[in-house]
């Protein structure tokens, strides 16, 4: 926006810097080396006495902060002006700037504060070159800024308050909307969610109307698609839980921003960020992304902080806070013959800038011009009291009856009324003509009811180069903006600013540092309890504070924000060592990650085995012979030391420490098999419900489906841990299928029907396998030893589906009992389907193939596909698929 | 529950206290949290670019390729951007605010 690089120029309008050009370079030599060495010398002596004065922990606080290395920066820049390097050479002079600069609020506490939470940072912005360059440029660029300011904006905002006020305009300008915006929804509380977002919506768009640029466009868009999608889906967005809606939100807000957003950019760089939201690895690189760019969003507000300062003190001091629009425009001009400033124009708004009126006879006169200039033809009389009230109380004016704030003690018509709305309190006081009065700004809402047209900011345009008549309002002539006028708008935004930041930043902003602190943390725990393993081999290495740990900031800073999120981890994540690299990190995470993995496995055997107690018992039990209370003790002995692994306690002891992203890979892991264990679990638990509810003869009917959840099972069992799979799948497969009409045979009769049972089971479950091969629904190969989780789950439906008769898989499905099975056997299909598709084809090619062999029995089969298609359509399209190319040669084959 | 104590978690809390989600079970708590994070660090990203000069633009997006390797980059590019945290304070604020209303019935 305004002129970067050297400046040459610059020293020609600065009194201080008249030198010839070698003087100068000599000058320049001597001094950046003297004042380096200076302050250096300054800031170690001021450390030394802190630290003599405070405790050890709160002396080293000040180290390094941000106002240190900035100031720092600007004796070892040669593009610095020569001037302001002497200026900063005087200690005290460089403590200002220091302060100055850790006062400045970002991200909703001072500066110093958080670049002290950006610690890793400072360290490198104290050696890496990338980074001082960065703070350089960023300086040089402010300072240049700062001259321009100086001169340009003297009449705006006094010393320094130009940079601040220019780095806060499109603040201003969004937190008036969003006020406008919460005003609105006030008068809407009866609408919907969505409702609102529309109107909401409507308001930014009317009021970004004054001219939108690209990226705004693109944000408003992005809005516009979002609500789209949300009122095409505001039924079910709206009875959805809290929570789900908001990730609808989300997920419907990124994905309209990624389509609008490449199409503001130019063609290049909107391709580039097109590709960018394609890349599979952005969801990881956000953070990274987002930390790098705020951490530079810091160094450039404290690089901004000390302009602004530069500019206060080196130039700022000289002129005087009220001057003109004329005076301004003249010191502009004169600062545009520096060539410093390229841009040709800018653009500043001025929040509430009509908020301040001189008097005019009296209050009510005053009052009521502004009404009638806002577009209140005919103000009435309740609202010309209401307004005189408000004006009195902003600027605590007492008026008697007698002469009510007019100036020279003037009656007027309206004070009877206002004394009957309740202003027993207005004195007399006497005012003159020309006395500025403020609050009228809180007209807002009389207006707008009386049909006005509300005050908004007033927009001052600055042009670069200027002439004398350089700055322009947009409307009502050049306008004289006070100093005060302006820092009293931008203040009490900035407090709002910094209570919503500080929530945000805590969980956040900052979220990527948080992470380096929980790394940090975890590694320390590990450090420790390898500490206590090694303890007795090695000596332990005397521990050295961190260059980190060193800087621990006072507990009790003077700070203004009270101590919350920020406070929590600002002390926390000071902590983390600087020089521990990504690498280390990453390798420390994975040794973590694997740890915990391990411990997961560990517990999964055990509980693997107690489930498999637990099913022997409830699978095998079928006599009636033992009191039943014994049984169910048994039972209940067996059942209570299970359901520790899937229960949540478990889990989140084991990620206790963990990163975001570990949690999310660690909990996958877990899923695998503890929902495998929960499923097992249920079905114990529903057919010991059946043994302890029901006679033994009568179990059958209620038997527990083993394929309830079986179709996710397959999914979820995909990544089971490596050195358990198989326990998992053959833990299942010991499930006895209990034939129907099949004699209970008491347990207690002696293991060696048990052995012949299970034989029997065995046997029956080996030809049904070879059935399963020749129908095509298992793969050749396939044993009971080899078997994958999802070809272990298909076998169980198939032997429980074919448990009905000792027949062939098409004899049962014929019978009308191979319907009330339908469901089993369509979900067999439906898994089958998603994982095995070729599967379904075969079998329903050789389905169809032996039902046309058989046509006798052919009409079980069309109404079996008959329901089938009322159920699935997917398989509906299959089977209809092989209906049509069997059909065919069916008839040739009876022809 | 999850540690308390974690840094993460703590923020999360806070922000889900502040949207009034504070009452979700744990798991979806991380979800949330998560994708609120990622939300947040995409209207950063999104902010300074629109911030940006189109050369300046154009540099970034290269960076942000491979935020590994081109960190001070980044940094670099987003310190010469003016107001620039400022303008990321606004943004958060907007989208908080837009979060809230969505969950306004």
């Amino acid at each position: 926006m305004f002129g970067r690089g050297s400046s040459p120029e610059f020293n020609s309008i600065n009194p201080d810097s008249y030198t010839t050009d070698e003087t100068k370079k000599e000058n320049k030599e001597k001094s950046t080396d003297g004042n380096k060495k200076k302050l250096r010398d300054f800031f170690k002596r001021n450390k030394s006495k802190e630290k003599e004065k405070q405790p050890e922990n709160e002396a080293s606080a000040n180290s390094d902060s941000a106002g240190e290395v900035l100031v720092g920066e600007i004796v070892s820049d040669d593009e610095i002006p020569q001037y302001i390097k002497d200026g900063v050479s005087n200690p005290q002079t460089a403590q200002e700037a220091a302060s100055a600069i850790n006062e400045k609020s970002v991200f909703g506490q001072k500066l110093k504060k958080t670049w002290e939470t950006l610690k890793p940072v400072v360290a490198s912005a104290a050696a890496g070159a990338a980074v001082r360059s960065a703070t350089k440029f960023a300086l040089k660029r402010t300072l240049d800024f700062g001259t321009v300011g100086a001169s340009a904006g003297a009449g705006a905002v006094v010393g320094g308050g130009m940079e601040f006020y220019k780095q806060n305009k499109a603040e201003n300008r969004r937190l008036f909307n969003l006020e406008t915006y919460n005003k609105t929804l006030d008068g809407y509380k009866e609408m919907s969610a969505l409702e609102k977002a529309e109107s909401y919506v409507a308001i930014t768009e009317a009021l970004e109307q004054r001219g939108l640029d690209r990226g705004q466009h693109a944000e408003l868009s992005a809005r516009l698609t979002t609500l789209k999608v949300a009122l095409e889906n505001k039924t079910e967005w709206e009875s959805l839980p809290e929570a789900e809606r908001l990730l609808k939100y989300m997920k419907a807000r990124e994905q309209a921003e990624r389509e609008e957003l490449p199409k503001a950019m130019k063609k290049e760089a909107g391709k580039i960020l097109k590709d960018l939201f394609k890349d599979k690895n952005l969801n990881k690189n956000w953070k990274k992304i987002s930390t790098h760019t705020i951490k530079g969003a810091v160094i450039g507000a404290g690089a901004g902080a000390l302009g602004a300062w530069a500019f206060d003190h080196f130039i700022g001091s000289a002129v005087d806070s009220h001057h003109s629009a004329q005076v301004v425009a003249e010191k502009a001009a004169e600062a545009a013959k520096s060539n410093l400033a390229h841009q040709a124009e800018t653009v500043v708004n001025l929040p509430s800038s009509q908020d301040t009126q001189e008097l005019h006879k009296t209050v009510w006169d005053t009052a009521k011009h502004f009404l009638e200039s806002h577009g209140v033809k005919h103000p009435s009389v309740k609202d010309l009291n209401e307004a005189m009230i408000t004006i009195c109380k902003e600027n605590n004016i007492e008026i008697t009856g007698h002469h009510p704030g007019a100036a020279g003690g003037t009656w007027y018509e309206g004070f009877n009324h206002a004394h009957q709305e309740g202003a027993n309190t207005i004195k007399d006081i006497n005012l003159k003509d020309g006395v500025e009065l403020k609050g009228f700004d809180k007209l807002g809402d009389i207006i707008a009811k009386a049909g006005g047209t509300v005050p908004r900011p007033t927009e001052v345009k600055l042009s670069w180069p200027v002439d004398l008549h350089g700055l322009h309002p947009s409307s009502n002539g050049p306008v004289e903006v006070s100093a005060a006028r302006a820092a009293e708008a931008l203040s009490s935004q900035d407090q709002s600013l910094r209570k919503i930041t500080l929530i945000i930043g805590g969980g956040i902003a900052v979220a990527a540092e948080a992470m380096h602190y929980i790394s940090w943390q975890k590694k320390q725990k590990e450090k420790k309890s390898l500490t206590q393993i090694e303890s007795n081999t090695s000596p332990q290495e005397p521990t050295q504070p961190s260059p980190a740990q060193e800087s621990v900031p006072p507990k009790e800073q003077t700070q203004t924000n009270k101590p919350g999120v920020w406070d929590k981890i600002n002390s926390k994540i000071k902590r983390v060592p600087v020089e521990k690299t990504l690498d280390a990190l990453k390798l420390e995470s994975e040794k973590k990650l694997e740890a915990a993995k391990k411990e997961a496995e560990n517990l999964y055997l055990k509980e693997n085995e107690r489930m498999q107690a637990l099913e022997k018992f409830v699978y095998s039990y079928q006599a009636q012979t033992e009191p039943k209370a014994e049984k169910e003790e048994q039972y209940e002995k067996l059942r209570d030391k299970l359901g520790k692994i899937y229960n949540k306690e478990a889990q989140m002891r084991l990620m206790e420490n963990m990163s975001l992203d570990e949690q999310k890979d660690f909990t996958e892991f877990w899923k695998n098999f503890t929902l495998d264990l929960q499923d097992r679990y249920q079905k114990a638990e529903v057919r010991a419900a059946q043994i302890w509810s029901q006679e033994a003869g009568s179990i059958k009917e209620n038997e527990p489906k083993p394929d309830a959840g079986g179709d996710e099972a397959p999914k979820k069992a995909k990544t089971a841990p490596a050195n358990k799979p198989g326990a998992l799948p053959k833990n299942n497969e010991n499930k006895p299928a209990q034939k129907p009409g099949e004699q209970v045979k008491p347990a207690s009769l002696g293991s060696e029907v048990g052995k012949s049972n299970a034989k029997e089971k065995a046997d029956r479950k080996t030809e049904l396998l070879q059935e399963m091969k020749d129908l095509g629904l298992m793969r050749p190969d396939a044993t009971k030893k080899n078997f994958s989780n999802e070809e272990r789950i298909a076998l169980n439906k198939f032997v429980y589906l074919m448990q009905e008769k000792d027949t062939s898989l098409l004899q049962s499905v014929y019978g009308e009992a191979a319907f009330e099975k339908r469901k089993v056997l369509t979900s067999a299909f439906r898994g089958l389907n998603q994982n095995k598709p070729e599967l379904l084809m075969k079998f329903c090619r050789d389905a169809l193939a032996l039902a046309d062999q058989n046509k006798d029995n052919g009409e079980g089969i069309k109404k079996m596909l008959t329901e089938m298609k009322a159920i699935n359509a997917e398989i509906a399209k299959i089977v209809d698929e092989e209906i049509k190319k069997h059909k065919a040669p069916v008839k040739k084959r009876k022809k | 529950m999850l540690n308390q104590e974690t840094l993460f978690q703590n923020g999360g809390e806070e922000l889900l206290k502040e949207l009034g989600l504070a009452e979700v079970d744990p798991e979806q708590k991380l979800k949330l949290v998560e994708t609120l994070a990622q939300r947040f660090e995409s209207v950063t990203f999104k902010t300074t670019l629109g911030l940006m000069n189109d050369a300046q633009r154009l540099e970034y997006l290269e960076a942000v390729k491979d935020p590994d390797k081109n960190g001070a980059k980044i940094e670099e590019l987003a310190s010469q951007v003016e107001g620039l945290a400022e303008e990321i304070e606004a943004a958060w604020l907007f989208e908080l605010e837009s979060l809230k209303h969505i969950l306004k019935k």
